[in-house]
């Protein structure tokens, strides 16, 4: 009765332009979806300018950071500001000393400087005479006394100088033994103190050299405790020359002997906190190597991954879940970390993968043939109105071609793999026991797809249906979330392995379109190697 | 506007490749933001209804290929009694809606297949790359979907016949 090309053409002119309205929200939501599209769009290129600038200020924070802490005696201007702030320190030792040496050359004055130690003899007493039990009086009254002292100082240089101008007038005149030696060790003590200015100077270059860049407020104390010490060497040599003469000439002065004391514990405790300085250096540059600003991690991450299915019945599911098995893919990446503190901010690019096994037993489609037909004979009745209802009955014949197919067992064993480029952004927090760090950080991630390669059964044609990127099937974004922990080694002064286990999880579903929602979970754990910039 | 003026025919092709109504909806707002993103990238070659069903044939066809829960749905009752036709005519006055009504009781491969061949005009070669199936596949789907077809027109007139 019907030809194929008859049905063909039955359908093809009633349906070809068939029309109907579709309803008045389609609109809407078109529109509302054109917006949405627009906004992402544009919050897209938002959030990748928002990563890129983020990075970037990181980077130049970082850079700036260790030239800050790499520079500081290069600086000229720092330098001096050290200086002018250390001067404090220093100069109360000094004051301390000349008090000394003035007290002690009581015994031995000489002609030119008369006056001067009149002076600083004067303020020696009141200085020991105001010397009250309180420390904290002490020291007090020390600053207040260090103003005149400090000018008597001055006074016994200017008079020195005077002396040596008026030698230098006298050019011929045979000097005293004792003002060869005063000279002469004048001289040497100049040149000794340059010396150490300029020993002290590389010390405290080469220990701000081999120091890490110091952060913390210990260990820039420590550090600047280190500098302060070479800067008071540099800064008064003489007091050592001096507290060294009073150690040998005045054991039988118990004023000057109780100065001494005061000023060799000084040197002691000195001496002490700059021995005692090495080792917690040593400790510092153990736990400092782990507080670098920025960080590069290189890694590969075994992936344990499963998915989880909705929107499909339980029978499917199960049929699913029995034929496609979970899968560990090896993954690799690198990631950026900047540290402020304890806490850590990191991005970078990541190759992930996701998917399953397949394992389909199933009937695949051999041949159609379409060449067997039959006629079908019906035996039909009807009433005919016209003919006082009569009941009419007729044969009803109909050739009907039938396709006959072919079908054969076939098995499919393969792996479904979806890889994606993943940029993700964490925060965490770590801290550290001597070389090891411990830490925990969190985040979302953002994966590009980049590549499909999945085999499908399709219970309709019997056939395994192979998906491309191509097929649009697949989404090409996905969000995640993750967390994990880890725990690094320090292996070197900027590097250390570590291992991080975490959990990730797919937040959106892969399937692009589809009333089906299909994510992933991951386990993995990265191994690498983390080294500081 | 645009959408005005073919909304409704696209809806028809939608209806076509569908089975519910509310899956072509979907199919219709997907294609109508496809061309609205995409409307810059038109050529004036062919014709834009033309253009505009290409787009609406493939999103339909993409609908069905990412629905995986279909891949997987058990095969529908082909002589499912509940879309009997209406109309008290004649085969040759087969109405629009219970035509519409047997294609969509179809099974979503055959359906495919008899819409791209039988009414777009595609060649087996052209569904085989559009739905990534063998040509001989294409040929199967169709010659099993106007088997089904035919027996359904039958039953149709059978049941006009006994009424």
């Amino acid at each position: 009765m019907f030809e194929n090309n008859n049905i063909d053409d039955i359908f093809k002119k009633r349906l070809g332009n068939f029309q109907e309205e579709p309803s008045e929200e389609l609109w809407l939501n078109v529109e509302k979806k054109l917006w949405l599209k627009k906004v992402l769009r544009i919050s897209r290129y938002f959030i990748i300018g928002a990563c890129l600038v983020f990075v970037a200020t990181l980077t130049y924070v970082s850079v700036n950071n260790k030239k800050d802490h790499n520079t500081p005696l290069n600086n000229s201007k720092q330098e001096e500001k050290i200086i002018a702030q250390n001067n404090k320190s220093t100069e109360v030792i000094k004051s301390e000393n000349t008090n000394h040496t003035t007290a002690l050359s009581d015994s031995k004055s000489t002609p030119i400087n008369d006056a001067a130690k009149k002076e600083t003899s004067q303020t020696t007493v009141t200085n020991k005479a105001k010397t009250s039990p309180s420390d904290t009086d002490n020291q007090f009254k020390t600053k207040v006394d260090y103003s005149s002292v400090a000018k008597n100082n001055k006074k016994v240089k200017e008079n020195k100088k005077l002396q040596v101008a008026e030698n230098l007038k006298k050019n011929n005149a045979p000097k005293t033994n004792r003002e060869e030696s005063q000279t002469q060790g004048s001289e040497k003590t100049k040149e000794n103190s340059s010396d150490i200015k300029i020993n002290d100077k590389e010390f405290a270059q080469r220990v701000e050299k081999e120091n890490l860049p110091v952060k913390t407020e210990t260990s820039q104390t420590a550090s600047n405790n280190v500098q302060e010490q070479a800067l008071k060497n540099a800064a008064n040599p003489q007091s050592q020359t001096e507290v060294a003469k009073t150690k040998v000439e005045g054991s039988n002065k118990d004023l000057s002997k109780n100065e001494i004391n005061k000023s060799d514990g000084n040197k002691n405790e000195t001496a002490k906190s700059s021995t005692s300085k090495a080792p917690v250096s040593n400790k510092i540059n153990q736990t400092e190597a782990f507080k670098s600003a920025y960080e590069i991690l290189f890694y590969i991450m075994p992936s344990y991954t499963s998915k989880t299915l909705s929107g499909l019945s339980q029978d499917e599911i199960n049929f699913r879940n029995a034929n496609e098995k979970k899968h560990i893919f090896l993954n690799y990446g690198l990631e950026f970390r900047y540290r402020i503190s304890n806490f850590t901010i990191e991005t970078g690019l990541i190759q992930t993968q996701s998917g399953e096994k397949n394992n389909y037993d199933y009937k695949r489609l051999g041949s159609v043939d379409t060449t067997g037909s039959h006629n079908d004979i019906h035996l039909v009745s009807y009433i005919d109105p016209q003919n006082s209802n009569n009941t009419i009955v007729t044969f009803d014949s109909t050739w009907i071609k039938v396709a006959d197919s072919t079908f054969a067992n076939a098995k499919l064993s393969n792996v479904n793999v979806i890889k994606y480029i993943e940029i993700p952004v964490k925060i965490g927090y770590v801290f550290n026991v001597n070389r090891h760090q411990f830490g925990i950080n969190g985040g979302v991630s953002c994966a590009l797809l980049s590549q499909v390669s999945v085999s499908l059964y399709d219970n309709e044609t019997k056939e395994i249906r192979q998906i491309t990127k191509k097929d649009n099937m697949y989404k090409k974004t996905m969000w995640s979330y993750n967390v994990s922990l880890s725990y690094s080694y320090l292996i070197g002064r900027k590097t250390s392995v570590f291992i991080q286990s975490g959990f990730k999880k797919n937040l959106n579903s892969v399937l692009n379109n589809s009333s089906t929602k299909q994510t992933y979970q991951f386990i993995d754990t990265k191994v690498g190697i983390m080294v500081k910039l | 506007m645009l959408y005005k003026k073919y909304a409704s025919s696209m809806f028809g092709i939608c209806l076509r490749y569908c089975k519910k109504r509310a899956e072509a909806e979907d199919v219709l707002q997907e294609a109508f933001i496809k061309i609205f993103s995409s409307i810059g990238s038109y050529r004036s070659d062919g014709s834009f209804e033309g253009w505009l069903k290409r787009i609406v044939v493939n999103t339909a066809l993409n609908y069905y290929k990412s629905n995986l829960k279909r891949c997987f749905d058990e095969s529908i009752d082909e002589m499912n009694d509940s879309h009997m036709p209406t109309a008290q005519v004649n085969e040759t006055d087969l109405s629009m809606q219970d035509l519409m009504r047997m294609i969509n009781s179809l099974s979503d491969g055959y359906r495919m297949v008899f819409n791209l061949y039988a009414i777009e005009g595609y060649s087996h070669k052209e569904i085989g790359e559009m739905l990534n199936i063998s040509e001989n596949t294409s040929k199967s789907q169709l010659s099993r979907a106007r088997v089904i077809l035919q027996n359904k027109i039958l039953e149709f007139r059978k049941m006009f016949i006994n009424n």
